[in-house]
């Protein structure tokens, strides 16, 4: 019997891997072929989707990369049938996946996450029956502690230590709530577990709540993940089905059942209280810390919020126990974490190494380095509300401490890699454009003073920038820091704030010489054709929409620079790339 | 039936709700917290913020905009920030709680810099006017807009008071002012710019300027030596006169003046207005001295050494006319323009003849080439080297000057004078080009060669600058001389007019050089207000800087903003005909007619903030010396949402601090407003963006008073807004019996509007849509304000001795013709205690009826006393803050939030703080939403429920009887008379689930405090006997006598209690003693010198009888439209005379024989008596319209018929109540100062006796009792806004 498994996560669907399923499906001759047509998420390689698993008997397995339908006849024909392997389509990254330790990966990419069963028969809800059956909460709480999981969704708090709290609230009600409310621009290690394996999750919160007594759990999830809301939606009812959620779970009259709220893609949402008033269906606003969820939290009872992340560590951590997982990572961050690598990256997707390991490595020897093959210039870790690490820095440790002492911080996820064409401060621009437009509009200095602060950004962008505005920059950046209430505004100066740290030429270089080095901000770039390099094709004149370009055949062409626009289309369509930006 | 509703505000998505936690005493009953605040030690309650600590304990003055303290920490402005030691960076104080061993410094550089950082972000985004424009750029910063609006609500001598705060000369500038404030009006960008010097001449011819006289302080034995008698002088000398201070006045000229005298021609301003602007301020005690000049007659140090002068303020001004500069100059004919304009006033007009040319382009040369006009010259020419687009001479002047022949020679300047035997012969000049602009930024002419040119005259006079006279200084070799510029100048420090030498200030032109009156009086204000300090501090201090944002700050306006302006003409000034005026030296403009002037002042656009003189960001943008433009950026421009008829909404002014939104949301539970959009982009708005007029607002207010700018604000009902000071009144709200506190805001008598009060008391500064805005009321243009009297069917003003003289004439003839017990009094008590009391004594003293009582009382289910053999008296028996701590409300039949709207936000704040509510209401009424259980019996079956409840508590063995040994017999009359209120009985017939009763039964139980709330006048949901079962429900559940328990009696009229005070009912005196009572009815007839023995019945209530068959013949209606009622309406069948006393003509009004206007609570002063028994006092604000108060004329009418009442004075009148009552004024004014329950409460309520109840389903005489005549103002204007209450 063979299997064919196709990655159907939304990578794998962007990547066209939904015809490559339908095609199969169609050309797979039930009579003739001993063929199992199966599903699953994300198996991290989002770089080479779509990617289709071949299985033999079980046994050997062929990962083809990069499928499409026109493909998929010559798998079935020669493969599938002839039995023969087509090497040029295999997929050997050993380097990316040689290094990863997959805990919260475990199952992604390896199950089909529309089946209980396939769940089941890989592992199932035993740590849940475990936790239920052999251990008191108070006991599971001691093996998370012990475990030193700490929180994945940024902050990185103690997971053990939030338990304790929440199980310490004396109410009748405690509600547990999944924060799996993923904003960051470039960041989907969140999807792709729900998407990949939704039950992991599910066990997760389910231990999570027998743990601290809650009876109503809140999977807290965007809008935008229409797969992972499918996924998370058939999941629950399946294991509601089987008694794994519900009613006196394992006939140990723990009551625990999971309800799904879809979030409107407020990126402030994410913040634990402005989450709880989003639930409430009041606008997603953060409000004043004390009193903490864990005190008084969704309709004022006592809440505890993990990030999907987190949870999903749980029932590897119950099965394996808290020695097995401290194994891996450093003094003060246990276990691995997962990264969204995205960027100038030749293999972008998903990755999980421990904890400890440098940014070089995961960089170069997972991610297989720039596009370019040059080194990189920094790494943008934490979304907007972290900072950019020069490539200088790229001997530190991956763990919260260290991340944190860069200037950057953990956060979920978030990796993005840029190179030498990437312009620092329009990248600071990016990340606080977003900010700016995510802030919930309560504090002054998220509301006003990033818009000053991008208003100035944008202003060296283009060209009009003064000496004085770093000081400003640097001024109210910090006063942004320190004066707001919640996490978005107390970090969204950051990607600012590092690069005036670690590239403060290249923003010089903007204000006094009106350069941009990285040819990035157009304001401050002219285009040329280099008429030792044109053959005078006449392309770009064609292409040209503004009518900038002008030349006789086979002549250098001329851009007229009070005509371009900037638009770049020259650049791109030149097959003897004599355009050059200067 | 039964309902359970239990409603969080929060249940939007459709969650299930679950209970809120129980709210624990953990917090009350922990120990003190011990911290240091900026090193010192504080030991404060737990759970309080650091902000609350250090404002409580007045440790520092912490600015903070989002904080309220009758809200939740919000931690959103961050201008409250502190440091916090160990903490990172800034820690909001608003919302961070104290705990034990914090340091917290709340003062230091770092700080003031992140608050100050704070406030000009929030600056940079605020499209706003603090100040208007015009006002902005007036030199002596006279409030525009101000006056321009008193003006137009025909308030000119407030308008007077108000201009002269700043500016002593408004006669003199409402004629000749340059009008720097229209410069910079904003209709400029309409279309033209307000006529605001038109108004302000207005004003000043028709004010009494008597009438405003400032008061002068007592002397402060400090001289002050002013040289030059001129608008600066002027000025300085009126400002420090009114400090007190002595001020002598030396002026070289023979009369005071100046520039003003001597400069300005007649036609321009009339001598005869000038003397008496002058005299004005030499009233308030100012010496003169005349023909004596500095440096000649006197020197400056004469005046300190031998006349002892504490300070000199030189005002000499610039008298001496610049030269031409060119050959020939010393013709005779050629003369400076100063020289010709003085000679003319010194010695009459000059008698000229033949060819003029006046060199000059200003206002000097034009009134000198006008008065050359009028002088004889038979051609006048205006010689200037410039355009006339550049010349600084008001064009208008220039226009005028035109029109009356004036020739203009623009482009030319003289070169030579040629003379012929020493006389001008003719003037030789070159023609100009205008080259490139100067610094001042006009183009300066260059000559055209070989253009020169010759131009025959017979006079030249001068006008091209003016000159200090340099000779006041030379005198003493050992007097040190002021410092002077190059140009000679007198140098000083602008901002506080001192001179190099101490104690000498200087202002006006001498320091200026040739300069326009209102900068002049700019100098002397600015100089005598340093002079002030130098004198009584001992040395000058900087005038405090304030605050002012403008919208010009962040450039051009978009015309969008003045889409909806509508475009009207500006008016101008009527003016005598050139061809007459050109022959005299009479005034060239009129004033405008009252009707131009309103128009002209209606098109003030009112751009200055409403909110100007509170508003707390422009408080701590000046206390923090904001930069408005440190962090400017782009700013949002949002369209006023003026859509509402109360309230105004300026998104532009509002910080997003969301005290509004929190307000509205969490006190008021309304939730009228909301965020809308993310980032830089978020605002407040109602909600889907709709204007605030289509949103579900209720009109209260409270968002007004909450907030700490102007974005919010209430709306003047008189069609202009001011903005204006205010002086405030401490009142107490007369549109329900709550009686909550307001402050009555005045600006001037018609010009009233009321606000919470700064110091809220028991009703925690609430107040409805009634309190807020029904002051509008007082001055209604439909308020009586004469007395009217029935002259041929006709009623017709009346004096007031004819109209009293006429109404006690037909009284005491009805009263002679069929015996007394044919006359009533019928009073409705929305009376002050004291107008009440009157009242009464006027029916029983001087009429001999004891025919009075109310219209309730009368007409309307009878008098309700049902508990007076209960518990004494049918009164409230608990106060209403018992509402916040209660754990359980028991609301019966009432509906507060609409009849009693502050009762209502009362219980909801309760429930949201965690008391549980019972509604028992057999419709859906508001508060049922916030109810832990609701219950909804059938109409009439209130009784019943009650019973039920009654007797499922006894049956539970919850009734505590054993302290009721004295009413033991009739414990068992009353649970017989129970015997058939079984569950299942009550239930079958209220209709209601028995579960219900039990749930209710529950809440009721155990040794909570209970508040139980009964609306009197609510005869909708009434039931027979259901006050009774629930007083005794109360009672034997020990509820009326536990503190904090009780119950609550709601009425509709505000002094409702007061009239039962002051016996104010039939067969009832003063106190509540019968009238059976014959000790105090003797006392009382001895009291009042009246015989009131005939007046004792056998059966009190069979005296009134039904009124429709009473023989009630004549009758005087106090504040009742007893007509707009078809019960009420029959007793006006059998009557003869009716005497009404009404604030409206009502229809009842309409077919009395007399009629007197009657004062409103604001317009007397008095007692009212709220509905828990507390005691509220009312201010007299504002005269009433009459000029009589109700008081007055009560004692009046009295008079008249034979009974003297000694005084309508309320504090006499109170002390006789008191000596009636034998209380001693001091404990009763006491009581009365603190608001405190009066009679005393010690002893009271007594349990006097059980009764047995009736069980019947019949409801009681169901009427809709109005809120008639005072509110009908108020509903109408409900009525416009859609809203039905």
């Amino acid at each position: 019997m063979q299997g064919v498994t196709i990655g159907l996560a939304s990578c794998g669907i962007a990547a066209g891997g939904l015809a490559v399923y339908e095609k199969f499906e169609k050309l797979l001759d039930p009579a003739k072929d001993k063929v199992i047509l199966k599903q699953t998420g994300c198996v991290g390689m989002c770089y080479r989707e779509p990617l289709v698993e071949i299985t033999d008997n079980g046994k050997k397995k062929i990962l083809y990369g990069e499928v499409t339908p026109e493909r998929v006849d010559r798998i079935i024909e020669e493969h599938l049938r002839g039995g023969k392997v087509i090497e040029e389509w295999v997929v050997e990254d050993i380097d990316f996946v040689k290094k990863q330790k997959r805990i919260v990966l475990r199952n992604c990419g390896e199950i089909d996450p529309f089946s209980l069963d396939a769940y089941m028969e890989r592992e199932g809800y035993g740590a849940l029956g475990k936790s239920v059956k052999e251990y008191t909460p108070e006991q599971v709480i001691e093996i998370i502690a012990d475990s030193g999981l700490r929180g994945r969704g940024g902050a990185g708090f103690p997971t053990g230590t939030k338990w304790r709290f929440a199980r310490a609230s004396k109410d009748e009600h405690k509600y547990l709530i999944c924060n799996a409310d993923e904003g960051d621009p470039g960041a989907f290690m969140d999807r792709s577990v729900l998407e990949g394996d939704p039950h992991s999750v599910l066990q997760g919160m389910a231990i999570a709540a027998y743990a601290i007594g809650a009876d109503q759990g809140y999977v807290y999830v965007r809008a935008e993940y229409p797969q992972a809301v499918k996924r998370l939606r058939l999941a629950i009812a399946q294991a509601e089905e089987r008694g794994f959620l519900g009613h006196n779970i394992f006939g140990k009259g723990f009551n625990f059942s999971i309800k799904l709220k879809e979030g409107a893609g407020a990126f402030v949402c994410g913040e634990e209280t402005a989450l709880i008033a989003s639930i409430e269906g009041k606008r997603g606003m953060p409000r004043v810390r004390p009193p903490f969820p864990a005190e008084a939290g969704l309709w004022g009872h006592p809440t505890c919020i993990n990030n999907v992340e987190t949870l999903a560590n749980i029932p590897w951590i119950i099965m394996n126990g808290s020695a097995a997982y401290k194994v891996y990572g450093t003094e003060k961050s246990k276990g691995t974490k997962v990264f969204a690598l995205a960027g100038k990256i030749k293999r972008g997707g998903l990755v999980e190494v421990p904890m400890g390991m440098t940014l070089n490595e995961v960089i170069y020897e997972i991610g297989g380095g720039t596009k370019s093959g040059g080194p990189f210039k920094a790494v943008q870790m934490g979304g907007p509300s972290g900072g950019c690490i020069p490539s200088t820095l790229g001997k530190t440790p991956i763990d919260y401490e260290n991340i944190t002492a860069t200037g950057a911080i953990m956060g979920s996820g978030g990796m993005v890699v840029m190179d030498e064409t990437t312009c620092m401060v329009d990248v600071a621009r990016f990340f606080l454009t977003f900010t700016q437009n995510e802030s919930c509009g309560k504090c002054t200095f998220c509301r006003i003073g990033t818009k000053r602060m991008l208003e100035t950004l944008e202003r060296i962008c283009m060209g009009r920038g003064e000496e004085k505005d770093l000081t400003m920059l640097a001024e109210l950046g910090e006063q942004i820091k320190t004066s707001s209430l919640c996490g978005l505004g107390q970090t969204a100066p950051n990607p600012v704030l590092t690069t005036l740290r670690y590239f403060y030429n290249e923003y010089e270089t903007h204000i006094k010489d009106k350069k941009c080095p990285a040819k990035a901000c157009l304001a401050l770039v002219d285009f040329f054709i280099n008429p030792e390099v044109c053959n005078g094709c006449g392309l770009c004149m064609k292409s040209c929409d503004s009518k900038a370009i002008s030349g006789e055949k086979k002549t250098p062409h001329v851009i007229d620079q009070s005509i371009c626009v900037k638009c770049g289309k020259c650049i791109t369509i030149c097959r003897q790339s004599a355009v050059e930006k200067r | 039936m039964w309902q359970m509703h239990n409603h969080m505000p929060s249940e939007r998505c459709g969650e299930e709700v679950r209970k809120m936690p129980e709210k624990t005493d953990i917090e009350r009953t922990r120990l003190p917290v011990e911290l240091k605040i900026n090193g010192r030690t504080i030991t404060a309650r737990p759970g309080q913020t650091i902000l609350e600590v250090v404002r409580e304990q007045k440790l520092d003055d912490i600015p903070s905009l989002c904080h309220d303290p009758k809200l939740e920490p919000f931690g959103s402005c961050f201008v409250c920030v502190v440091e916090v030691k160990g903490a990172k960076g800034f820690i909001p104080s608003c919302t961070t709680r104290i705990r034990d061993g914090m340091e917290v410094t709340t003062r230091n550089e770092k700080i003031y810099y992140a608050r100050k950082s704070a406030l000009e972000l929030l600056l940079s985004d605020h499209y706003a006017d603090c100040i208007c424009p015009a006002q902005n750029n007036c030199p002596a910063g006279v409030d525009v807009q101000g006056y321009v609006g008193l003006a137009k609500l025909g308030h000119y001598e407030e308008a007077l008071r108000l201009i002269k705060e700043k500016n002593p000369l408004p006669v003199i500038c409402g004629r000749i002012c340059v009008r720097k404030c229209e410069l910079k009006c904003r209709r400029n960008d309409v279309d033209e710019p307000v006529g605001i010097n038109y108004v302000k001449r207005f004003i000043v011819e028709h004010s009494n300027h008597d009438l405003i006289k400032p008061e002068v302080k007592p002397p402060t034995g400090k001289k002050v030596a002013i040289i030059g008698g001129g608008p600066a002088g002027l000025t300085c000398a009126n400002y420090l006169a009114l400090q007190g201070h002595s001020v002598k006045i030396f002026d070289a000229m023979p009369k005071l003046g100046g520039m003003l005298r001597y400069g300005i021609p007649e036609y321009r301003l009339p001598k005869a207005e000038l003397d008496n602007e002058i005299a004005e301020i030499i009233s308030l005690g100012v010496d003169v001295v005349t023909n004596k000049k500095l440096g000649k007659d006197f020197t400056l140090a004469s005046l300190k050494k031998q006349d002892k002068f504490d300070a000199v303020f030189l005002s000499p001004g610039a008298p001496i006319g610049s030269k031409l500069g060119v050959p020939g100059e010393d013709a005779e004919g050629i003369e400076s323009a100063l020289d010709f304009l003085c000679d003319s006033v010194l010695k009459g007009p000059r008698k000229l003849h033949g060819k003029v040319v006046v060199v000059g382009g200003g206002n000097s040369a034009i009134d000198a080439a006008r008065t050359a006009v009028r002088s004889g010259a038979h051609e006048v020419t205006l010689l200037y080297r410039r355009t006339r687009a550049e010349m600084p001479a008001h064009h208008e002047e220039v226009d005028a000057a035109e029109k009356e022949g004036v020739r203009l020679e623009i482009l030319a300047a003289p070169t030579e004078v040629i003379a012929e035997k020493g006389r001008l012969k003719a003037l030789k000049c070159i023609r100009m080009a205008l080259g490139e602009p100067d610094q001042s930024g006009r183009r300066s002419p260059v000559p055209i060669k070989g253009s020169e040119f010759e131009y025959p005259c017979d006079f030249v006079f001068c006008a091209i600058g003016q000159q200090t006279d340099k000779t006041i200084f030379n005198v003493d070799p050992e007097e040190q001389r002021p410092a002077v510029s190059r140009r000679g100048t007198i140098t000083v420090d602008d901002s506080v007019m001192t001179t190099n030498l101490p104690g000498v200030f200087a202002g006006g032109d001498a320091v200026t050089g040739p300069a326009v009156v209102i900068d002049a009086i700019a100098h002397g204000r600015r100089a005598a207000e340093a002079i002030h300090h130098y004198l009584t501090k001992g040395k000058v201090e900087k005038p405090k800087w304030t605050f002012i944002s403008g919208r010009d700050v962040f450039g051009k306006i978009p015309e969008r903003m003045y889409e909806e302006v509508p475009r009207i003409p500006r008016q101008h000034l009527p003016e005598r005909e050139p061809e007459i005026r050109r022959r005299d030296f009479e005034q060239v403009e009129l004033g405008l007619p009252r009707p131009e002037m309103e128009l002209e002042a209606s098109r003030c656009m009112e751009c200055g903030c409403k909110a100007q003189f509170y508003c707390d960001l422009r408080r701590y943008a000046t206390d923090y010396n904001v930069d408005i433009m440190r962090l400017s950026g782009a700013v949002r421009r949002h369209k006023v949402d003026s859509s509402h008829p109360l309230i105004t909404f300026d998104p532009n002014k509002c910080i997003l601090c969301a005290r509004c939104v929190r307000t509205c949301a969490n006190v008021l539970s309304q939730s009228v407003l909301g965020f809308v959009e993310r980032g830089f982009n978020t605002t407040i708005k109602p909600s889907l963006g709709r204007p605030l007029a289509e949103s579900p607002c209720i009109s209260c207010g409270a968002c007004i008073e909450t907030c700490p700018t102007g974005a919010l604000t209430a709306k003047l009902p008189y069609g202009r807004q001011g903005p204006w000071k205010s002086e405030k009144f401490q009142s107490v709200c007369s549109f329900c019996s709550l009686g909550c506190s307001i402050d009555i805001n005045k600006v001037t008598d018609g010009i009233l509007w009321a606000t919470s009060p700064a110091i809220s008391g028991p009703d925690e500064g609430d107040l409805c849509f009634k309190g807020r805005f029904g002051t509008g009321l007082i001055q209604s243009s439909e308020r009586l304000s004469k007395p009217l009297i029935r002259k041929n069917n006709q009623l017709v003003e009346a004096g007031w001795d004819e109209a009293i003289g006429e109404a006690a004439r037909l009284l005491a003839d009805v009263r002679d013709r069929y015996g007394s017990e044919s006359v009533a009094v019928l009073a409705q008590p929305r009376m002050t205690l004291e107008e009440c009391y009157l009242a009464g004594r006027l029916s029983r003293a001087a009429l001999g009826t004891d025919k009075i009582g109310t219209f309730g009382q009368v007409f309307k289910g009878g008098i309700r006393n049902d508990l007076d053999d209960i518990l004494g008296e049918t009164s409230s028996t608990c106060f209403r803050e018992d509402i916040n701590t209660a754990d359980t409300l028991l609301l019966i039949g009432a509906d507060p939030s609409k009849t009693h709207p502050v009762l209502g936000m009362s219980l909801r704040r309760a429930v949201r703080k965690g008391a549980k509510l019972a509604v028992l209401n057999s419709s859906n009424i508001d508060l049922a939403r916030y109810s832990k259980l609701w219950l909804d019996p059938r109409r009439g079956t209130m009784g019943i429920l009650l019973a039920g409840v009654l007797r499922r508590l006894m049956d539970r063995g919850e009734l505590i009887t054993e302290s009721l040994s004295k009413v033991n017999g009739e414990m068992k009359l009353l649970s017989d008379s129970l015997a058939n209120a079984t569950l299942d009985e009550v239930c079958r017939v209220a209709g209601l689930d028995p579960s219900r009763i039990d749930d209710l039964a529950e809440m009721l139980a155990g040794g909570r405090k209970i508040v139980a709330i009964y609306d009197l006048d609510d005869t909708q949901e009434r039931a027979q006997d259901d006050l009774a079962i629930l007083a005794q429900l109360m009672l034997l559940t020990g509820h009326i006598s536990r503190p904090g328990s009780g119950l609550l009696l709601l009425q509709s009229d505000c002094n409702s209690e007061g009239a039962r005070l002051a016996g104010m009912r039939e067969g009832v005196l003063p106190g509540g003693y019968s009238i059976s009572n014959g000790k105090f009815r003797r006392k009382t007839g001895k009291l009042w010198k009246a015989d009131l023995e005939g007046m004792v019945r056998e059966n009190r209530n069979s005296v009134f009888g039904k009124p429709s068959s009473s023989q009630i013949r004549g009758a005087l209606v106090m504040l009742n439209d007893l007509l707009n009622d078809p019960e009420a309406r029959q007793i006006s069948s059998n009557l003869e005379t009716l005497v009404v006393v009404d604030h409206f003509l009502t229809e009842t009004a309409k077919v009395a024989q007399v009629v007197l206007p009657a004062s409103t609570p604001a317009e007397t002063d008095g007692t009212m008596v709220r509905f828990d028994r507390r005691l509220g006092i009312l201010t007299k604000v504002t005269p009433p319209p009459g000029g009589l108060s109700t008081a007055e004329l009560i004692c009046r009418l009295s008079n008249e018929l034979g009974h003297r009442i000694p005084t309508s004075d309320a504090t006499q009148v109170r002390q006789e109540i008191w000596k009636l009552l034998e209380i001693t004024p001091e404990d009763a004014e006491k009581a009365r100062q603190d608001g405190k329950m009066w009679p005393s409460i010690k002893d009271y309520p007594k349990i006097r006796h059980l009764r047995a109840v009736q069980l019947s389903s019949r409801t009681m005489h169901p009427v809709h009792l109005s809120y008639a005549t005072l509110d009908g103002y108020i509903q109408r204007r409900l009525a416009q806004m859609g809203i039905d209450i």
